[in-house]
């Protein structure tokens, strides 16, 4: 192959090496811009995947909701779940299928034939399990959102995250632990510490 | 590759032998040609660890960009860590691009570039997905990663961007294996990285990137391809056959492209195929080994979706290819390769005995023949040839065989103990007995 052509196949290699990352860009910062806001209750964790060090492992309450009627779906497949807010502003999961509702929020998830215990429950997994914060804070955060999840139960920790949510995407605006920022939580907190 | 200080004493040793009349000028002049320049070979080996710490120094020095990068720092706003997780891709494309216009000709810029592209890719997409918190699905981050990676080993002519797509697509199969469909896709993504393997080795095969290349390969195919046929070798329990299917077939194909390799290291697809092969078959000399198949336990019913069906013609093709080539070598009558690659259709065989009625008692009885056949085998052929790796290659499969029934059966330890012995003692006397043949015909 001779050298101009190699040269020109690279460039445009090197164009979408980086359009990857960089579409990805525009796509989060249009969400966080223009995605509707919902809230998501957060649930306690699997101990044994205890340290995670950069980040605070998030599980979320209720990932289970009815099929659509008349479908079925592989087991581990992608699916979508149609979202409600209900009057304080969390998502409800109304309704599970292999196809993006016509109308309103939702969110593309992986779906699964049976619930966390084993029951034929449809459910499905939100893929924002992860909450990155500089290293020296995230172990503090996360022992906190253990600490505070497992002290008050699923429903009224409030344990949650603030999403923004445009079509079928999500991204998290901010963690709550004890309905404060989990940054202004651990600040107030090494306040108390201080003598 | 020859030692080169024995290259160096030969040469010197030539002129008298030619003065002598041992050996004739021409044959000196062959030998000459054969063995080649000792200068050159060690600039040669030079050359290749300036490459190899080329890659390392590129491969370290990306490395601790990312850690830098992904200490998420609170002082910068979101966009502009987002933004800064692209700059080392931004950077190694421009390098790239100047290594192509100015340093075309050098292996350790083309390799060291490529290498640390092939991290930048990866980091920059795992940086910006901690920016904005996405945990994502690791088979869709592998997949993006691993074919923005591979067409920088095409263009750069770099080593790593093409091993870690053959890593890559491996792991990705494995996360999908769930869904048939798009497991299957192994196969024509393995294709697209076999054009660079055969490029590579055009000149050179014994080079160490070839080398490299299809030691990956042996390794990522094994597990890739169960992984892409996984369900069907699930519902039919067809696993062995597959696998037995794809050792010889890896065996058999080193045996013929690599066959004059000058060390066991430069024989990838032999060493992979070989031992797959003979831990298959200890496997499968236990009725346990069988029991996916049992005929109760096959599921023909449930093979009807057109993925399953796709699943099971490639299964169904690298069978049949490896029990074509094993044909082959029976009509050339090499009886080391015909040895070895009866595994695939004794494992077909078997198959087919374990799954009328339960029969996995006659399938593994049929492998520990097998086994005893290949071992003995295998020894005769390297007493006959005096090759002492090829005599201890027959030993240790002799032994392994002889070891598995001994664990799986209720024999006391005493007996044991004195197997073991006995064992031991005929290794280091065959072993003795050749060297001291090796030097009485090299005084």
């Amino acid at each position: 192959m001779n050298a101009k052509l190699i040269f020109g196949l690279y460039v445009i290699l090197a164009v979408v090496q980086l359009a990857v990352p960089f579409g990805q860009i525009r796509k989060y910062e249009d969400i966080l811009t223009t995605g509707a806001v919902y809230k998501l209750r957060t649930a306690p964790v699997d101990p044994y995947d205890a340290f995670r060090g950069r980040y605070v492992a998030l599980n979320y309450a209720g990932t289970e909701a009815p099929l659509r009627k008349g479908e079925r779906l592989e087991n581990r497949s992608t699916a979508y779940v149609a979202l409600r807010r209900d009057g304080n502003g969390f998502a409800q999961f109304v309704e599970l299928s292999g196809e993006p509702p016509l109308e309103g929020d939702y969110l593309r998830v992986q779906y699964f034939s049976m619930n966390a215990i084993g029951e034929d429950v449809p459910s499905f997994r939100l893929p924002y399990d992860k909450f990155f914060m500089e290293e020296a804070q995230a172990p503090q955060a996360e022992a906190a959102y253990r600490k505070h999840v497992k002290r008050s139960g699923d429903k009224d920790s409030g344990t949650y995250v603030v999403m923004r949510v445009k079509a079928g995407r999500g991204v998290i605006e901010e963690l709550y632990i004890g309905n404060k920022p989990v940054r202004d939580m651990l600040k107030k907190e090494g306040a108390r510490g201080k003598p | 590759m020859a030692d080169t200080s024995h290259v160096r004493w030969l040469y010197r040793e030539l002129p008298d032998l030619v003065a002598q009349g041992v050996l004739e000028a021409q044959a000196a002049e062959r030998l000459r040609r054969h063995y080649g320049d000792p200068d050159m070979a060690g600039s040669t080996a030079k050359r290749w660890a300036v490459v190899l710490f080329s890659i390392v120094g590129a491969v370290l020095i990306g490395g601790g960009v990312i850690l830098l990068l992904a200490h998420n720092w609170d002082e910068l706003s979101r966009p502009m860590r987002a933004l800064i997780s692209i700059a080392p891709l931004a950077l190694t494309a421009a390098l790239g691009a100047w290594v192509l216009l100015a340093r075309t000709q050098s292996t350790a810029w083309r390799e060291g570039v490529g290498a640390a592209q092939t991290l930048a890719v990866g980091a920059s997409i795992a940086l910006v997905a901690q920016t904005y918190n996405l945990g994502g699905r690791f088979d869709e981050f592998m997949l993006t990663w691993s074919l923005l990676a591979l067409p920088a080993a095409y263009l750069l002519a770099a080593t790593l961007p093409a091993l870690l797509y053959l890593m890559g697509i491996m792991v990705w199969a494995g996360s999908v294996t769930y869904h048939p469909g798009s497991s299957l896709w192994y196969f024509p993504l393995l294709a697209a990285v076999l054009p660079f393997l055969w490029w590579s080795g055009r000149a050179n095969r014994y080079h160490p990137r070839p080398v490299l290349l299809a030691w990956m390969l042996a390794i990522t195919a094994c597990f890739g391809t169960g992984f892409a046929v996984e369900r069907v070798c699930e519902e039919l329990g067809a696993r062995p056959v597959v696998f037995g299917g794809l050792c010889v077939l890896l065996y058999l194909c080193g045996a013929r492209w690599w066959k004059a390799a000058p060390s066991v290291l430069q024989r990838p697809l032999q060493n992979v195929g070989a031992l797959s092969a003979v831990g298959l078959s200890l496997v499968l000399s236990y009725s346990d080994g069988w029991s996916g198949v049992a005929s109760s336990a096959v599921n023909w019913h449930s093979v009807s979706s057109l993925q399953d069906g796709l699943q099971l013609a490639a299964a169904a093709l690298v069978t049949l290819a490896a029990l074509v080539v094993w044909v082959r070598s029976f009509r050339r009558r090499v009886w080391s390769e015909v040895m070895l690659g009866a595994v695939s259709f004794l494992v077909c065989a078997g198959w087919i005995i374990a799954g009328m009625g339960d029969q996995a008692v006659i399938s593994a009885f049929v492998f520990n023949l097998y086994l005893a056949v290949l071992g003995i085998g295998t020894l005769v052929t390297g007493l006959r040839g005096r090759r002492l790796g090829t005599v201890n290659a027959g030993m240790a499969v002799l032994a392994a065989a002889i070891l598995c029934r001994f664990f799986d059966s209720d024999l006391s330890f005493v007996v044991r103990g004195v197997a073991f012995i006995v064992i031991g003692i005929g290794f280091l006397s065959i072993n003795l007995v050749l060297l001291r043949q090796r030097q009485e015909v090299q005084p």
